[in-house]
C-alpha cells in the first residue's frame, strides 16, 4: 500500500479560500456569505454584473478592507499580512499610479518592494505589448496604461494572479495577446483569479466560473455546465413571416417575439429542435447577438435567485 | 527603505522650488535691513511700549528691533519664513497617506508585500528629512547672504542654530498632525484642517495671550509659545523651544499609524 496522502497531514493551502465572507458598508451588504475555493493552477472566472461585489471581494482578499464576518486567505494566510501578498500579482480594474511615473519607475519601484523580479521576462513583456517604458503614465493612452498594469502584475512571475476586468480598454489584438499570456502563466502552474463582467473573456480562459449577483454567489460551475444552462438569442430572418405556433411549443424555447423580418427566439439549452423546425422555412439570415453576460445571465439569475 | 527613497524622489523637484522661494524671502528681508538699521524712530516707539506688548513683537529682554537679531526674528522667524515652512509641512503631511489614498494610488502600492505601518513610517521619515533639507537650505542661504548687509551682527552660530532648530520642530509637529488627520480619515481635508487649526490658533493665541500677560502655564500649553516666547537668535539654544514639540510630534504620528494599520482603505 502506498500512502498517497498521509492521514492528518496538513492539506496544501489553497491559493484563495473564503468562508462565509461578508462585507457590509452601512446598510448595504456588498459581499454576502461568500464561500470560495480556488485550486492551484486553475483559471477561475469570477463573473457578475457591475456592482455585484467582485471588486469588493478582491479588496477583501488583498487585505485592503476587513471582512464584517467570515474569513478569506491567500495561500492559507490573511491578505493583510505582507508575506501573503509576496506571491500575488494584482491587476486592478483601474490603474491608479502617480501620473509622473514612467513604466520603468513602476517596474523598479514594485520590483524592489517585491524583493526582485524576472528582468528578462519583463523586457519580453514590454516588447510583446509594444510599451515604451520611458514615458510618464500621465502621457499614455488608456490602452497603454492598461499595459503598464499588466506588466506590473506579471513581472515577478507570481503564483497567484488576481485580475480585475483585465482587458477593458485593450484593443482586440492586445486582448488576444493578453489571453495568450494568461494561458502561458497558467500552464507554468500559476493560479489565475479572473474577475470580469463579460462572458467571452471568461469563457476563453477559465475552466471554472463563479457567478456573483448582489454580493451573493449564484453558482460555481464549469464552463461546459454554464454553456448548457445558458440561454441563447436567435434571430431568424425569413422570406415569409413564419407561422405562429411553430416555435412556441418546442423544448427549451422560453420566449418568441415576432418582428418584421421574422422571429426572435430565446432558447435554453440545445438549439437543435429550433434548427430542425426552422429547416421547413426559407431562412435568409440567422443572427445570434453577442453572448454578453449582462444580456445572457443577468435576467436568467434575476429569476433564479430568490 | 524603498518607500522612503521613493517618497523622497517624488518630492525632490518640489523641494527645489520651495528652497528657491525661501531664499528669495531671505534676500528680500536682508535687502531691507540697512534701512531699518539706520532708523531709530520705530525702535524708540517699541521701547516705550509696555513689556507684554513688546513681547508680542519678539522684543522682550531688551532686544532692539534695529539690531540684526531683533530684525531677523521679527521679519523672518516669527512671520513669513515660519508660515511657509508650516504650510510645506501641512501640505506634505496631509498627503503622505490621506492624499495618496484619496488619489487612489495607495492601494496598488499596498498590494505589494509591505505592511501599512512600515509604509506610513517610511513616508513620515521621508517628509521629516525633506523638511530638514528645506530648513538647512534656508539656513545656508542666510549664512551666505547676510554678511554683506551686516545682518548677522550680534548673532552667533548657536543662536542661528537654535532659531532654525526651533523652526524645524515646530513645522515637524504640524506635519505630524496633518499626517494623523490624513492617515485616520483617508483624505487630505481632515489633515489640512487639524494642522491649520493648530497653526492659526496657536499663532493667534500666542500673540493675544502674551499681550494680555496671561499666566505662564496657560501660555505654555501652546507649541507656538514654546518657539516664539524668546528671541532664539539673540539668546541662543533653548531646550523648551525644541524638545517638547519633538516629543509631542510622536503622539499624532503614533495615533495615525495605529489607526491606518487596521482600518478599511477608502
Amino acid at each position: 500500500m502506498t500512502a498517497a496522502a498521509a492521514p492528518g497531514a496538513p492539506a496544501m493551502p489553497l491559493p484563495i479560500e473564503a468562508r462565509g465572507l461578508t462585507k457590509s458598508f452601512g446598510r448595504l451588504t456588498a459581499v454576502d456569505s461568500l464561500d470560495l475555493a480556488v485550486h492551484p493552477g486553475e483559471v477561475f472566472g469570477f463573473l457578475g454584473p457591475n456592482g455585484a461585489g467582485k471588486t469588493t471581494t478582491i479588496r477583501l482578499l488583498l487585505g485592503f478592507i476587513n471582512p464584517s464576518a467570515g474569513t478569506c486567505t491567500l495561500f492559507g494566510r490573511s491578505g493583510w499580512e505582507p508575506g501573503a501578498r509576496r506571491r500575488v500579482g494584482y491587476l486592478p480594474a483601474e490603474l491608479a499610479i502617480d501620473r509622473r511615473y514612467t513604466a520603468s519607475d513602476v517596474i523598479e519601484f514594485f520590483g524592489e518592494l517585491r524583493g526582485g523580479y524576472d528582468r528578462q521576462f519583463t523586457r519580453d513583456l514590454l516588447d510583446r505589448f509594444a510599451l515604451d517604458p520611458s514615458r510618464p503614465l500621465g502621457d499614455l493612452s488608456t490602452g497603454n496604461r492598461r499595459k503598464v498594469g499588466i506588466v506590473q502584475a506579471f513581472m515577478h512571475r507570481p503564483d497567484l494572479l488576481i485580475l480585475d476586468e483585465p482587458t477593458s480598454g485593450l484593443d482586440p489584438l492586445l486582448q488576444q495577446e493578453f489571453h495568450r499570456l494568461v494561458r502561458e502563466e497558467a500552464s507554468r502552474g500559476a493560479t489565475v483569479f479572473l474577475s470580469s463582467h463579460v462572458l467571452p473573456e471568461v469563457e476563453a480562459l477559465a475552466s471554472r466560473v463563479a457567478i456573483l449577483r448582489k454580493g451573493r454567489l449564484v453558482t460555481v460551475a464549469s464552463i461546459a455546465e454554464l454553456r448548457r444552462r445558458a440561454r441563447q438569442r436567435i434571430d431568424l430572418f425569413t422570406a415569409t413571416p413564419p407561422p405562429r405556433g411553430l416555435f412556441e411549443t418546442l423544448p427549451g424555447v422560453r420566449q418568441v417575439t415576432y418582428h418584421d423580418g421574422g422571429v426572435q427566439l430565446l432558447v435554453e439549452g440545445s438549439v437543435d429542435p429550433v434548427v430542425k423546425a426552422a429547416a421547413g422555412l426559407t431562412v435568409e439570415r440567422i443572427h445570434t447577438p453577442g453572448q454578453d453576460l449582462e444580456d445572457l445571465f443577468l435576467e436568467y439569475y434575476q429569476e433564479a435567485a430568490p | 527603505m524603498t518607500i522612503f527613497r521613493r517618497t523622497f524622489r517624488d518630492r525632490r523637484r518640489a523641494l527645489l522650488w520651495w528652497t528657491l522661494g525661501l531664499v528669495v524671502i531671505n534676500v528680500v528681508t536682508l535687502v531691507f535691513y540697512p534701512t531699518v538699521r539706520n532708523s531709530q524712530s520705530f525702535d524708540e516707539l517699541v521701547q516705550q511700549m509696555p513689556e507684554p506688548l513688546r513681547a508680542t513683537f519678539g522684543m522682550a529682554g531688551g532686544v532692539s528691533l534695529s539690531s540684526a537679531p531683533g530684525y531677523l526674528w521679527v521679519r523672518l522667524f516669527s512671520s513669513l519664513l515660519t508660515a511657509l515652512l508650516v504650510v510645506y509641512a501641512i501640505v506634505g503631511g496631509a498627503s503622505l497617506v490621506g492624499g495618496s489614498e484619496e488619489d487612489g494610488t495607495l492601494e496598488l502600492i499596498l498590494a505589494n508585500p509591505i505592511s501599512r505601518a512600515s509604509l506610513a513610517a517610511q513616508r513620515v521619515l521621508a517628509l521629516a528629512a525633506l523638511l530638514a533639507l528645506l530648513v538647512l537650505g534656508s539656513a545656508l542661504s542666510l549664512l551666505l547672504l547676510a554678511p554683506p548687509f551686516s545682518a548677522l551682527d550680534g548673532i552667533d552660530g548657536a543662536g542661528l542654530a537654535a532659531a532654525f532648530a526651533g523652526l524645524y520642530t515646530l513645522a515637524l509637529l504640524h506635519a505630524a498632525v496633518a499626517f494623523a488627520g490624513g492617515a485616520i480619515s483617508g483624505r487630505r481635508g481632515p489633515g489640512f484642517a487639524a494642522a491649520t487649526v493648530l497653526a492659526a490658533g496657536g499663532f493667534l493665541a500666542q500673540g493675544l495671550l502674551t499681550a494680555a500677560d496671561a499666566p505662564g502655564w496657560v501660555r505654555n500649553l501652546n507649541p507656538w509659545h514654546w518657539y516664539l516666547h524668546t528671541n532664539l537668535l539673540a539668546f541662543g539654544p533653548s531646550v523648551s523651544a525644541v524638545l517638547p514639540a519633538l516629543l509631542l510630534a510622536v503622539v499624532p504620528v503614533a495615533a495615525g499609524v495605529a489607526s491606518f494599520r487596521r482600518r478599511d482603505l477608502r
